[in-house]
């Protein structure tokens, strides 16, 4: 199945895409898409993830424009045609 | 409220902030609420590190913050009881002195208005996907991790 994703902000810039469509294994999760990413990335993301391969806290996952929650990635499976971004922390504004 | 664009985020030349004042105030002629309250977000020119900026880009992955907004503004008018409350955000760069985004709480008494004005600045700045790159007059610049 086919997933798209996109990269807002710095992650844009690491990977100087705007967007990929990755093809991952029926019955997927978001991890597995994490991985995806990580393999196909490794290189220009490296620094969002840690060393045992877990995306740094901070970042957010959401699908299909939803926010999903840390605990659920491995959870979550995927469908053809759904879309999943890496969220940077979120930027709205400075600690007053 | 009818005839207010719907919270989100919009492209800054889709959007005239100033319109949504006249807007929320003509929406409230009608005696039903007792006190409205506004917050404006200004491009200042002071950045990170003390830097001085020269403009800053906001961009969205709409899907995402439209969502986000919609939600945070029926949670925080069921929470405080109040008529309305909207949140209208551009994306794009802004000068330095800019407005970039307007808040507006519409209810019956200014306690509850006051009090939503600030949860729902403090959620809009943490729950959509918005990310906000200051560009410095050095030239450099940087992506703000928020709150």
């Amino acid at each position: 199945m086919r997933v798209s994703t996109r990269f807002y902000a710095f992650l844009r810039e690491m990977t100087g895409r705007d967007s990929d469509t990755l093809t991952l294994d029926e019955g997927s999760t978001i991890v597995d898409f994490l991985k995806a990413v990580r393999e196909k990335y490794g290189a220009s993301l490296a620094s969002i993830f840690g060393v045992d391969g877990v995306l740094r806290t901070g970042f957010a996952v959401a699908l299909n424009g939803d926010n999903v929650e840390r605990g659920e990635w491995g959870r979550t499976v995927l469908r053809d045609g759904d879309t999943v971004v890496i969220l940077p922390p979120i930027a709205g504004g400075l600690p007053e | 409220m009818p005839g207010l664009p719907p919270a989100g985020v919009y492209a800054r030349d889709e959007l005239d902030l100033r319109s949504i004042f006249g807007w929320v105030l003509d929406s409230v002629a009608d005696g039903s609420c007792g006190a409205v309250a506004f917050f404006v977000g200004v491009v200042k020119s002071v950045g990170v590190g003390e830097k001085y900026v020269n403009s800053l880009v906001m961009e969205s992955y709409p899907e995402h913050a439209n969502k986000a907004l919609e939600r945070i503004c029926d949670e925080v008018a069921a929470e405080y009881g109040l008529r309305f409350v909207g949140v209208w955000h551009l994306i794009g760069e802004f000068e330095v002195g800019e407005a970039v985004v307007l808040v507006a709480v519409a209810g019956l008494r200014r306690k509850e208005v006051l009090a939503a004005l600030h949860t729902t600045v403090e959620r809009y700045k943490r729950e959509p996907a918005l990310f906000k790159k200051e560009v410095y007059l050095d030239g450099s610049h940087s992506w703000i991790e928020g709150a």
